[in-house]
């Protein structure tokens, strides 16, 4: 198989990665998987948990992409919209 | 076929190249070269978009090295039937603010395939030409792995990796 580690560009770019956006990104994918794992749990699909939550496609979708850093208070709606404990990361409750 | 997909029906060869640079034990990320030209789809798309936007550049990449390494190429990470519903053309999401698009090809939690894209300055993809394009191949590169898949060409295997008859040296850029 060819690989791809000799191109220049992208391993420019790689470099200019720090740990901390690293750590920043996983946190908001990994708070993003909790949720959309507890959705399926409860038998629902994200559109349909939206739906509920009186919120747009548009904003769950969002959510769950693991681009933004979704409020504090949001996850705790979700959370009781649901009617479970969703573990996520223990650090977002510091 | 060695590490290729042929299609006579699609006048079309492919190649796949792995990228190393974010293929972890989670998720396995290759791209593909077309018609032996010189540059992979996602080489050419990163040259494309390096001196407009290296900041969306390097946050899909951090996104896809996260997905790569801990939490594998999930459903929700990206904007799903970018295509049509019988091809696995997806789209990597990126900030709501951000307007770089990079169309890929998703198989489970493990494998993705990453094609071009560029900037989505119109509504729907297909308006824009060059997004339109970089789809619409895309969709002919998943009919092609589909038929590979189906004749056990090309095995995906439980880790991901997307598996053929031959090996071959690694890529050199210069």
């Amino acid at each position: 198989m060819k690989t791809t580690k000799k191109d220049k560009n992208i391993n420019a770019l790689m470099e200019g990665i720090t740990l901390i956006n690293v750590q920043e990104t996983e946190m908001r994918m990994e708070i993003a998987a909790c949720l959309y794992d507890a959705i399926i749990k409860c038998g629902m699909t994200p559109h349909s948990f939206a739906s509920r939550l009186g919120i747009s496609n548009e904003i769950i979708d969002l959510w769950l992409s693991g681009t933004i850093d979704i409020p504090t208070e949001s996850l705790y709606e979700a959370e009781s919209a649901l009617n479970t404990d969703i573990k996520f990361p223990s650090s977002i409750y510091v | 076929m060695s590490c290729n997909g042929h299609s006579q029906k699609l006048n079309m060869t492919i190649e796949f190249l792995k990228l190393t640079q974010f293929s972890g034990n989670k998720a396995r990320f290759y791209t593909v070269v077309v018609n032996g030209e010189e540059e992979s789809l996602y080489t050419k798309f990163v040259k494309e978009n390096l001196e407009t936007h290296p900041n969306e550049l390097r946050d899909m990449m951090t996104r896809m090295y996260v997905m790569g390494h801990s939490q594998g190429a999930r459903e929700p990470f990206f904007k799903m039937s970018e295509g049509t519903a019988s091809d696995n053309v997806v789209a990597l999401y990126d900030r709501p603010d951000k307007q770089l698009r990079l169309y890929c090809l998703r198989y489970g939690n493990t494998t993705v395939v990453l094609g071009g894209g560029g900037i989505k300055t119109t509504r729907t993809y297909q308006e824009s030409p060059q997004l339109y394009n970089s789809v619409k191949l895309l969709q002919r590169i998943s009919a092609i792995i589909d038929e590979a898949i189906k004749n056990k060409d090309i095995v995906i295997d439980e880790e991901g990796n997307i598996i053929c008859e031959q090996i071959l040296d690694d890529y050199e850029d210069d």
